[in-house]
């Protein structure tokens, strides 16, 4: 089938979900109001509450939440068929990631522009909170974890790429001085940095960065070597004033979002593409996860993703000028990593070169998971042939893309563990871990760093399969607990919670469902700290059925003696 | 015509890392702003007191006045293009404005007025005005 036409339908499904879905949302379900004053216009200061344009926070919001994940997920996933992954970021984008992302800003927006976690212990109560802190250090851990191990795959399958990968960090701290202490113009240095950084590439490929020679010397494997240098990197990284290396990193990466979107989109258009993996993969081998509920784990980013509630209600909403805003913004961002994922499906689908190629890349989970973001790397090359640029070049250009991304994802992801362990510490009255940032940050990068490590389903699989469904589990938690609140205010103002409540329950039986098997394979195979992080995750979700339940069930019974709540915080001023 | 007044400068909370990374203030962190120098922070508060002398001066519908983060060049840039084109400037004028877009920089139609060390807002607020007299 041609891509382009597959292409179509999906985009054509994304605008027909934005004209009447989220419509019926903001009407019928978090009845917008056009006149409501929001945060930005209530304690407007200039610094974080400003009323803000619409496409300016569209722009804002939409960089904040995309990223390599949404390209990671569906390369895996593609294992079951390009069908059921496409289905699902489709339905998911539409049916759950907006209900989701627009509610979590909704909720924010009629709360003072307070952020979900102090949204949880005042819509649902203190207890949530708590395990609000307890899902985000596990969250940041499997997310530092995972994009370890991202680059370092990378870094094996593209050894051309660590050139202009390691170019980037100078080109960085480069342009931060000359934007932050000289005050220059932006365009020139972020774009000169672009140009530098991808000049680079043909260089990287004439002097590849191969440890394999340390890794005989050291007994240690290659990809092993590669996160512990990814570890000592983000240790050193974050401990850097932001303006030196991670903000400017931002203005390399602007630039590369949107050169992605158009290589990958535009090739595919130009070229001629057709689909060559199968609609549906009936050659799984016998001890192959089913796709049912593994596939809805797979894919997080790019069709839910928890995080984006954090985005969408710790600073979009400070900044929403009118309340029906919140649609376009909160709506048209998860349509932007939709398009992200379908991209990726489409790179692993359409320019994998063959059925035959397919058959024998995808012939098992391990492989699969291992090789998803090596064949995505591959088809986008080929998709850039479609410009005249050899698919070595283009592979190679896919990869420092996704690294870039990922390289800042590890990196803001350390920052923030250090910030939760140091809440968490205070909050436990543990002062010395409260007080202390290098400890704090010691603990930041060993714990992720010891499960990047953990060996599991062999060389080819470097337990990056299993951690990645550990990953996806916690972010739909992280989901479910954003629309466990946005339920429960939904039923407090008596509307028809329906929306939020049916994504909620399907992520949460999902998640629940996957973590249950996984527990057993994990023990059947002796992966004894795998386990236990399933264990506590599983726990996890058992106490935020409770506590929604409750919620929601208090909230129903609230309605029948109470007038409808338009905020759930008392007016107390200036949050 | 509407005008548009543009200050650019970081959001105070925001912080980069895409997908399951930008999102330290939905932590409860202040992300960027727990980090950032003593000077940077102190530029952010002088640039919201031009926001909010801006606003007071120019609180009807005729200017439009926008604060965005330097890092959202996708539509920055265009958009000081398409202001300064709109307002008459040639190609290579509008090219000029567009390099010139820094932190710290206020924008009037197109047209940089100001880059460097934000200016008092009394100081701001007549340099807005000159510019909006001449579109």
């Amino acid at each position: 089938m041609p891509a382009i036409v597959v292409v179509a339908v999906v985009l054509s499904a994304f605008a027909l979900g934005y004209r009447y879905y989220s419509s019926y949302v903001a009407d019928k379900v978090y009845a917008l109001d056009p006149a409501f004053v929001t945060p930005a216009h209530e304690f407007e200061d200039g610094v974080d509450y400003v009323p803000t344009n619409r496409h300016v926070l569209f722009g804002h919001h939409f960089t904040s939440v995309a990223g390599a994940a949404p390209i990671v997920g569906p390369a895996i996933a593609v294992f079951w068929g390009w069908g059921p992954a496409l289905a699902w970021i489709t339905v998911g984008t539409i049916f759950a990631a907006g209900v989701h992302d627009f509610g979590a800003l909704v909720v924010s927006v009629r709360n003072k522009g307070r952020n979900i976690g102090t949204l949880t212990a005042e819509v649902i109560n203190r207890r949530a909170r708590a395990l609000f802190l307890v899902v985000i250090f596990f969250l940041l851990t499997l997310v530092n974890a995972v994009f370890a191990v991202v680059i370092s795959i990378l870094f094996v399958n593209n050894p051309a790429a660590v050139i202009p990968i390691f170019v980037e960090i100078p080109l960085a701290i480069a342009v931060g001085q000359l934007i932050y202490r000289r005050q220059i113009g932006i365009l020139v240095p972020s774009i000169v940095a672009v140009v530098v950084m991808y000049l680079f590439i043909p260089v990287g490929q004439l002097y590849p960065v191969d440890l394999a020679p340390l890794s005989e010397a050291t007994g240690v494997p290659v990809r092993a070597l590669w996160v512990v240098i990814l570890f000592v990197y983000a240790f050193i990284a974050c401990r850097l004033p932001v303006w030196v290396l991670l903000q400017p990193r931002d203005f390399i990466n602007a630039h590369q979002l949107f050169i992605a979107l158009f290589v990958i989109f535009g090739g595919l258009a130009l070229g001629g593409f057709v689909i060559e993996a199968p609609f549906y993969n009936a050659n799984l081998p016998a001890d192959a996860p089913f796709w049912f509920p593994f596939l809805f784990i797979t894919i997080a980013c790019g069709a839910v993703s928890g995080f984006h509630s954090l985005v969408a209600s710790g600073t979009t909403a400070k900044q929403l000028d009118k309340e029906p805003d919140a649609r376009f913004v909160g709506v048209m961002g998860t349509v932007g990593e939709g398009s992200l994922a379908l991209g990726s499906v489409m790179a692993v689908s359409a320019g994998i070169g063959g059925a035959a190629v397919y058959a024998e890349r995808y012939a098992d989970f391990g492989a699969a998971s291992a090789g998803g973001l090596g064949y995505f790397t591959e088809g986008v090359g080929r998709f850039v042939t479609s410009f005249g640029i050899p698919a070595e070049i283009g592979a190679i250009f896919a990869a420092v893309v996704v690294v870039s991304f990922a390289a800042t994802t590890l990196d803001t992801g350390v920052r923030l563990q250090r910030y939760v362990i140091q809440e968490m510490a205070e909050t436990a009255g543990f002062r010395p871990l409260a007080r202390n940032i290098w400890a704090a940050t010691v603990l930041a990068v060993l714990v992720p760093l010891a499960l990047a490590l953990v060996p599991g389903e062999g060389d080819a699989g470097f337990t990056f399969g299993r951690l990645w469904r550990l990953f996806g589990t916690t972010n739909q938690l992280m989901a479910g607990l954003a629309l466990a609140v946005v339920a429960t205010w939904v039923v407090k103002r008596r509307r028809n919670p329906a929306a939020p409540l049916v994504p909620l329950i399907f992520l949460l039986t999902m998640t629940t469902w996957a973590l249950f098997i996984q527990l057993g394979e994990f023990w059947a195979e002796r992966d004894y700290l795998l386990v236990v992080l399933d264990a506590v995750i599983f726990f996890l979700a058992l106490w935020l059925i409770v506590e929604a339940a409750m919620a929601i069930n208090q909230a129903f019974k609230d309605r029948h003696g109470a007038p409808a709540a338009e905020s759930d915080v008392e007016a107390t001023g200036r949050p | 015509m509407r005008h548009r007044v543009l200050l650019v400068r970081e959001w105070n909370a925001g912080m980069p890392g895409g997908c399951c990374g930008g999102a330290s203030a939905g932590i409860g962190a202040e992300g960027g702003a727990r980090e950032a120098p003593a000077s940077v922070r102190a530029e952010v508060h002088a640039m919201a007191a031009v926001y909010l002398a801006l606003r007071r001066r120019w609180s009807g519908d005729e200017v439009e006045i926008t604060v965005a983060d330097p890092r959202n060049m996708v539509w920055l840039l265009p958009t000081v293009w398409r202001d300064g084109r709109r307002r008459g400037l040639s190609r290579r004028q509008a090219w000029h404005q567009t390099r010139r877009v820094a932190r710290n920089a206020v924008v009037v139609d197109g047209e940089v007025v100001f880059t460097g060390t934000p200016p008092h807002p009394a100081e701001a607020v007549a340099i807005v005005g000159a510019a909006l007299a001449r579109g």
